[in-house]
């Protein structure tokens, strides 16, 4: 997922305030989802349905569900998928924000609407992503690796590689005859605390390096110098800062440490890693590794 | 356009202040400051008192959200916008808490970041 959050984009938008948000925010782990309100975000029914159940439940001591399939605005099947549907963060923030009376329901929908499209997914990235499918090709180079059923590695590994899809190379693909030879390789390692204790680093010729830091910044980058390995860095930290918010939207808080460079991978105190991605880019692979432990 | 705007950049990577001296370059901001980490920022922004301050959070030594606690106790008014690859609810929260008029998301979208700058030194909003 690339969307900005969903309350950056309330607050930059100026649909609410700083206090107001910070509030809501503070709130987010007491409140249960309700139905209307995901219903909703999901487009299965319209903010005046919406408000229509909430005034009859303010007349009858009926649940939600009951009364929208019981008016035609929900059928059973919308019902459970709404039920069995994972956590939402932007759709408990809304509700929070509708309760308030900072959001009206119809504002609500509003602004998802204009949150969806500005996503921040350019429409090249936006189409190269659609067209590989990631997560099928991720999972594939995950069997038989060590962390391959845990949930946490393949959504680490899906976010990397959609990441490199978008700010690097659109045509960007698993090589998975790579032969394994990063030991030995420079790279840059980044780990994280909080709910789980991981790090990632990544690995490579100079000269993928160098392609990678001219493309992800169209500066004139044309050896590894202080400016390319800042770049790599950087490009290291936004791909994990992407992964931290999605473990975040899903109730797991990470912290990132700064990146740090390394002369060689083989210096890291790191068994094998959880998972292993050969990327494959226009001058050659770029090693990506998702490691338990914080390495140290 | 009239540059009459001063900006701290604070951020540990020398490429992300790059960045966004570049967008600044289409901007009102007319004399930027740069910091490569938390400490500094605080010493530049007591030495400058730039308009408005662009913050990273995760840097060696002292965080940004630190930096910024310590720049709002030291001047109540001053602007600093946190910029940070890591937008979770939490960063974004403490954040606001800490007295940030606002948080963007890296990458930086150079529209984005310049429609801030406008709404934040002219009071524009579209």
């Amino acid at each position: 997922m690339f969307s900005r959050l969903f309350g950056q984009f309330l607050l930059q938008e100026g649909f609410v305030t700083p206090s107001a948000l910070s509030s809501a925010l503070g709130r987010l782990g007491e409140v249960r989802p309700l139905i209307g309100m995901l219903a909703l975000a999901q487009g299965y029914m319209s903010p005046d349905q919406v408000v229509e159940i909430n005034e009859m439940q303010k007349r009858v001591d009926r649940r939600f569900g009951e009364l929208a399939i019981e008016k035609g605005y929900l059928s059973v099947d919308q019902l459970e998928s709404i039920i069995s549907a994972q956590k939402s963060e932007h759709v408990l923030l809304g509700q929070i924000l509708v309760q308030d009376g900072i959001l009206s329901h119809d504002g609500f929908l509003l602004v998802l609407e204009k949150y969806r499209k500005n996503a921040g997914l350019s429409e090249e990235g936006y189409e190269a992503v659609k067209a590989n499918d990631v997560e099928g090709v991720v999972s594939s180079i995950l069997v038989g690796q060590p962390g391959a059923g845990k949930a946490v590695v393949r959504s680490w590994a899906t976010v990397f590689m959609r990441s490199v899809i978008r700010f690097i190379d659109p045509g960007a693909a698993i090589d998975p005859l790579a032969e394994e030879k990063y030991k030995n390789l420079r790279g840059f390692i980044q780990r994280m605390k909080g709910d789980l204790r991981v790090s990632v680093f990544i690995a490579a010729e100079d000269e993928v390096f160098v392609d990678l830091a001219q493309r992800f910044t169209d500066f004139d980058i044309d050896s590894f110098d202080e400016m390319a390995s800042a770049a790599v860095g950087e490009f290291l930290n936004l791909a994990n800062g992407l992964f931290t918010v999605n473990c975040s939207d899903e109730g797991t808080e990470l912290d990132m440490l700064p990146q740090e460079y390394v002369e060689s991978i083989a210096s890291l105190p790191i068994g094998r890693p959880d998972a292993l991605l050969p990327l494959l880019l226009p001058k050659g692979i770029l090693w990506a590794g998702f490691c338990p432990g914080l390495s140290r | 356009m009239e540059k009459k705007y001063t900006a701290l950049l604070c951020d540990d990577s020398a490429v992300v202040r790059k960045m966004l001296r570049h967008i600044l370059n289409e901007s009102p901001v007319g004399t930027v400051f740069e910091a490569i980490d938390g400490n500094q920022a605080v010493e530049m922004y007591r030495l400058h008192r730039p308009d408005i301050v662009f913050m990273d959070i995760v840097m060696p030594g002292k965080t940004g959200i630190q930096a910024l606690s310590e720049i709002r106790a030291h001047d109540p008014s001053a602007r600093v916008i946190m910029a940070s690859s890591t937008g979770t609810s939490k960063n974004l929260k403490a954040a606001i808490d800490s007295g940030a008029v606002d948080f963007i998301q890296k990458p930086f979208e150079r529209e984005a970041v310049l429609k801030l700058i406008r709404r934040i030194l002219e009071g524009e909003w579209e």
